[in-house]
């Protein structure tokens, strides 16, 4: 309903109308919390007829009004139903964007005109009142970005874990035994560990706010045939553009006219080569990138000019759609998570299971409740490994730092372990394994490829000299913009014309010159059909002469000689199978002809040309692509190809790599995703290259590799690369050209363009595996000996051994501090030598359990010695210490360590050092033995420190003569 | 005066940790308490609006038992 105030209309929804107590409750949006508009909406209906009174509840946004019988309007309403409809309130409010989808028609396989008419437009632009129509009705031309993690999100995240609860638990059940310095005490260890993970993820979210590229800002828009400068989220269906070379789309645009307009495609397609856009509709049936009429969001104009209308606007756009896609995929958990999640759940079973035993056995010897709470508190907390958290962090922020040094940023803290666990890395080809810039690779004038590096070109004879001829011709015969940059010459135009003029450049021809010495009187385009471009120059001796480039079959049946001689039959079938050789190496080759013309030139006649050779060019691969798979291939990693180049070119580059295996197309990936699993599973471990593809594809190829046990890392950098980033197990994204979706949803990103870094940070993520196992081990088996010794003495009913506080205080500064060191050992360097450990793999394996239970019960053994000798406080001395001397068993085997630089070597030894020093210090000063309850030291104290700190490594020498790890 | 650790820890610790409040934790506290605020508006919103729709229920009620008793002599005639 709508009902008026102060001359304006405000909507309200009725909530309820009852027509027999004449009572209709309204709810008003906009009024919750707002005492003036409550007050005002009052006022208003106070004036109406037969209003008996008019109530706002500013808490919960309703207004009831109550009426006479004979109130007009009022009583016309209809009752509602009850039940709540959904509400927009004020918090939950989102910019509705888009409220109204543009008509979906398939605008690349209509012409100009109908276009034109769907969209009731002109070519002239719509006129501003009709833009401020449209712009109201369709909603401002935004995409909602992502909302960045809130404060709040990321400090419960860092909460909410098993072992964080029961440790907020055992404060809870300290504080009621009366133990208030216990309760801070642990209090005091979880807000510790919340707020260093919290530091960590906020840190590293500044880090790459920083890095966010800035959004087109406007867009050059004819508005009632006048030309604007418009804001891109004006933009509305029906508008004009104006298209020039560097521009990024705005918007998806129905091309109008077109001069050599090219647009670089590769964000949303994964095309390499410009792709040329025209303003004649193409098939309705056409995959998006042969849609040579349209042009989209997010993709940039390569070369030329044009004028373009505006079809799809903000979240219809097909960037918008693929942030749909992304949306709809929520990223997997990592590995470590998982694991780690398995873990606490295991160890709070244990925990809670130890203070129930404890409690049991208190309630069984007859103790008051407050002793039995805190012995099942010291037990819970005994079981809980409180130093697990900052252990992590220690070897996750360790290898993160290690990352950001080669140049990758962590975004999410455990995909630095989850690149150790890899198995498949997927990666996009255009801009990952190459450069995204092509490049002239080989020229053959006949006999055989010319070493490019040696060219001499003579500028003098031109016409004589035939390496010079097929350089000058390339020059002459593109249409780029040269323009001078500093000291440095730009080039744009389409990357294939930029390269071979990048090349005449290279080899010394001075394009000006030539310019002035061959002036183009004419060029004839590539047309339907006809696939070169002929330009007509000038000579310099006087004459003309016509140059000809093109594709190769086409550019032969124009001439009637080479540089040889007459061309006859045989010579033209070796030209070809040059060609295709040349082209079945994933090389785009063209054909180079020239002649001279009669009179004045004006008609290039269309034979007699003098076929000079084939220049072949390629978008190289990046610096280090292939010694990347070589080692991902050593290291028991497979790499696929995911591409929306052509299969051809995708084998090609895949050979270069070294790649071997089934190249797949999007019909055959989907042919095979129907296949039983066991035949899926075969045929996916022969895919090394996925064709053609969209970003749907890429994923389900990502999810399928997944739901086969794969750990699968992404790497890509466009915005079609980002739904497999998000659904991949690590998504990387590479290069700081990489689209900011692509960056968004990614875990890692590179800020180089190196793949080389992808397998240095698998190796990193391969050591923060094995140090984590390490630190594992110590940790459990330390907190093995203290549960044992605590339980094992209530069973017995002797004194309790060791009070929460001593617990606490073991836990978190005596072990914590080897522990960390042992998570911040120096890798492996042949770690990348070995295969990736198994997905499934616990982190603590069956042995690893077996030899923390025989080591924690051979610890408690030590403390129980303690015990039995000298009470309590020596049970604490020596419990402690004998944990001390267990870190360096837990150490990496000697050998690993003896090739590697001394760097981190320090940190072991430094670390027990302080730990003994801490503990040595709880054991004299008098403030902290007041606060652990500790009697003074004795001569047994110290006696029993010594033998726990040396006890462990003599132990482990003598039976097997060296540590294993 | 004897110097007692806990209390020295205790005080140092506040004094550590409102000078971190101050520098770096002001946003977090921002949207900590926004929550809290949030959280307590909706309770509010929720119990008020439950409150409204027994006044509502009572209201309909009344007015149909008043109106019943007004009409049945009406409807029993007309019997």
């Amino acid at each position: 309903m709508v009902f008026l105030m102060d001359g304006q209309a405000a909507p309200a929804r009725v909530v309820r109308h009852s027509t027999t107590a004449r009572r209709l409750r309204l709810e008003v949006p906009g009024l919750q919390w707002n005492h003036v508009l409550g007050e005002r909406l009052e006022r208003t209906f106070a004036t109406w007829p037969g209003i008996q009174e008019a109530r706002a509840e500013p808490r919960t946004g309703r207004l009831l009004v109550r009426y006479a019988p004979e109130a007009p309007l009022l009583a016309r309403l209809r009752q509602q139903s009850d039940e709540p409809v959904p509400w927009p309130v004020p918090h939950q409010a989102r910019p509705v964007l888009g409220t109204r989808s543009a008509p979906q028609e398939p605008w690349h396989a209509m012409t100009v005109e109908a276009v034109l008419a769907r969209l009731d437009g002109t070519d002239q632009g719509l006129t501003s009142d009709e833009a401020a129509r449209r712009l109201k009705h369709y909603g401002p031309n935004l995409v909602v970005a992502e909302k960045p993690r809130s404060r709040l999100s990321m400090l419960g995240s860092q909460l909410a874990t098993v072992p964080t609860l029961l440790l907020m638990g055992s404060a809870g059940a300290s504080v009621l035994a009366g133990d208030t310095v216990e309760a801070t005490a642990i209090l005091t260890v979880v807000g510790l560990n919340a707020g260093i993970g919290y530091r960590i993820e906020r840190r590293n979210q500044e880090l790459l706010a920083s890095w966010q590229k800035l959004e087109a800002g406007a867009a050059q828009v004819l508005r009632g045939g006048v030309l604007l400068t418009v804001p891109v989220a004006e933009l509305v269906p029906g508008d004009v553009v104006l298209l020039r070379a560097g521009d990024v789309l705005p918007a998806d645009v129905r091309v109008l006219d077109a001069h050599r307009l090219t647009a670089d495609e590769a964000p949303l397609t994964g095309e390499s080569e410009p792709q040329a856009k025209q303003a004649a509709p193409v098939d309705a049936r056409a995959p998006l990138a042969e849609r040579t009429s349209l042009l989209f969001a997010g993709t940039a104009v390569a070369s030329g000019h044009g004028r373009a209308l505006v079809v799809a606007t903000g979240a219809d756009t097909e960037q918008a759609r693929v942030r749909e896609l992304v949306a709809q995929e929520s990223a997997p958990p990592t590995p470590l998570t998982r694991k780690l999640g398995q873990l606490d759940r295991r160890v709070a079973v244990a925990s809670v299971g130890a203070a129930g035993l404890s409690a049991l056995v208190g309630l069984a010897h007859g103790r008051s409740g407050a002793q039995v709470l805190r012995g099942a508190v010291a037990l819970g907390v005994a079981a809980l490994p409180e130093g697990l958290p900052l252990v992590a962090t220690a070897a996750l922020v360790r290898a993160m730092q290690r990352l950001h040094a080669r140049g990758l940023v962590v975004r999410r803290v455990s995909s630095a372990e989850a690149l150790g666990g890899v198995t498949v890395i997927c990666t996009d080809k255009t801009g990952t394994l190459t450069r995204n810039e092509m490049r002239l690779e080989v020229m053959d004038l006949g006999d055989g490829a010319l070493e490019l590096s040696s060219l001499r070109p003579r500028p003098d004879a031109v016409l004589e000299d035939p390496p010079t001829l097929a350089l000058a011709l390339a020059l002459l015969n593109s249409d780029v913009d040269v323009h001078r940059s500093g000291k440095e010459l730009a080039v744009s135009g389409s990357s294939t014309e930029k390269a071979l003029v990048d090349a005449a450049h290279a080899a010394g021809l001075d394009g000006a010159a030539l310019r002035r010495a061959f002036p183009r009187c004419h060029l004839l385009e590539r047309s339907e059909g006809i696939h070169y471009v002929v330009s007509v120059h000038g000579a310099p001796g006087g004459g003309m002469v016509a140059f000809v480039k093109g594709a190769p079959e086409q550019v032969l049946t124009l001439c009637e000689r080479d540089l040889k001689g007459p061309l006859d039959a045989r010579t033209r079938e070796r030209l070809a199978r040059r060609n295709d050789a040349l082209a079945a190496d994933g090389l785009r080759v063209l054909g180079l002809a020239w002649r001279r013309l009669p009179g004045d030139g004006r008609h290039a006649p269309t034979d007699g040309y003098t076929f000079i050779g084939f220049v072949a060019l390629r978008d190289p691969l990046r610096e280090g692509a292939a010694e990347s798979v070589r080692k991902a291939r050593g290291a028991g990693i497979r790499t696929v190809i995911l591409t929306g180049d052509q299969p051809r070119t995708a084998e090609a580059i895949a050979r270069q790599v070294g790649l071997e295996g089934d190249t797949l197309t999007p019909a055959t990936l989907a042919r095979m995703l129907e296949l039983p699993a066991a035949e899926l599973a075969r045929r996916l471990e022969r895919t090394a290259v996925l064709a053609r593809v969209t970003p749907e594809n890429k994923r389900d190829l990502v999810k399928a590799l997944r739901a086969h046990g794969e750990t699968v890392a992404m790497a890509g950098d466009g915005i079609n690369d980002a739904p497999a980033l998000q659904a991949a197990d690590v998504g990387v994204a590479v290069g700081v050209r990489s689209s900011d979706m692509a960056r968004a949803v990614a875990d890692v990103v590179m800020a180089s363009e190196d793949l080389r870094s992808i397998m240095s940070a698998v190796g990193e993520g391969r050591i923060v595996q094995d140090n984590l196992r390490r630190a594992l081990r110590f940790l459990f088996a330390t907190n093995l000996s203290e549960m044992a010794l605590v339980l094992g003495a209530g069973l017995l009913g002797l004194a309790e051994p060791l009070t929460p506080l001593q617990l606490l205080w073991i836990n978190l500064l005596t072990d914590t501090l080897p522990g960390i060191a042992l998570a911040m050992e120096p890798g492996d360097p042949a770690v990348l030598d070995r295969p990736p450990a198994p997905p499934g793999m616990p982190l603590l394996t069956r042995p690893a359990v077996r030899r923390v239970v025989r080591d924690g019960a051979l610890m408690a053994g030590v403390g129980g010695l303690g015990l039995a000798l000298g009470g309590p406080p020596l049970a604490f001395g020596t419990l402690t210490a004998v944990q001390l001397g267990y870190s360096a068993v837990c150490r990496a085997p000697t050998q690993t360590r003896r090739h590697l630089p001394a760097d981190g070597e320090w940190r072991l030894p430094a670390f027990i050092g302080g730990a003994a020093a801490v503990h040595v210090a709880a054991l004299t000063l008098p403030p902290l033995r007041r606060v652990l309850g500790l009697p003074a030291p004795t001569i047994l104290t110290f006696g029993g420190l010594a033998v726990g700190l040396v006890l462990p490594a003599l132990m482990s020498a003598v039976p097997r003569g060296k540590a294993h790890d | 005066m004897k110097f007692d650790l806990p209390s020295f820890l205790m005080g140092y610790g506040a004094g550590a940790g409102t000078m971190l409040l101050g520098k770096h934790l002001r946003p977090l506290l921002m949207e900590v308490a926004t929550a809290a605020y949030r959280f307590v508006d909706r309770v509010a919103a929720r119990a008020a609006m439950k409150q409204e729709d027994i006044e509502d229920l009572l209201a309909e009620a009344k007015a149909r038992a008043r109106g019943s008793e007004r009409t049945r002599p009406v409807g029993e005639a007309q019997a």
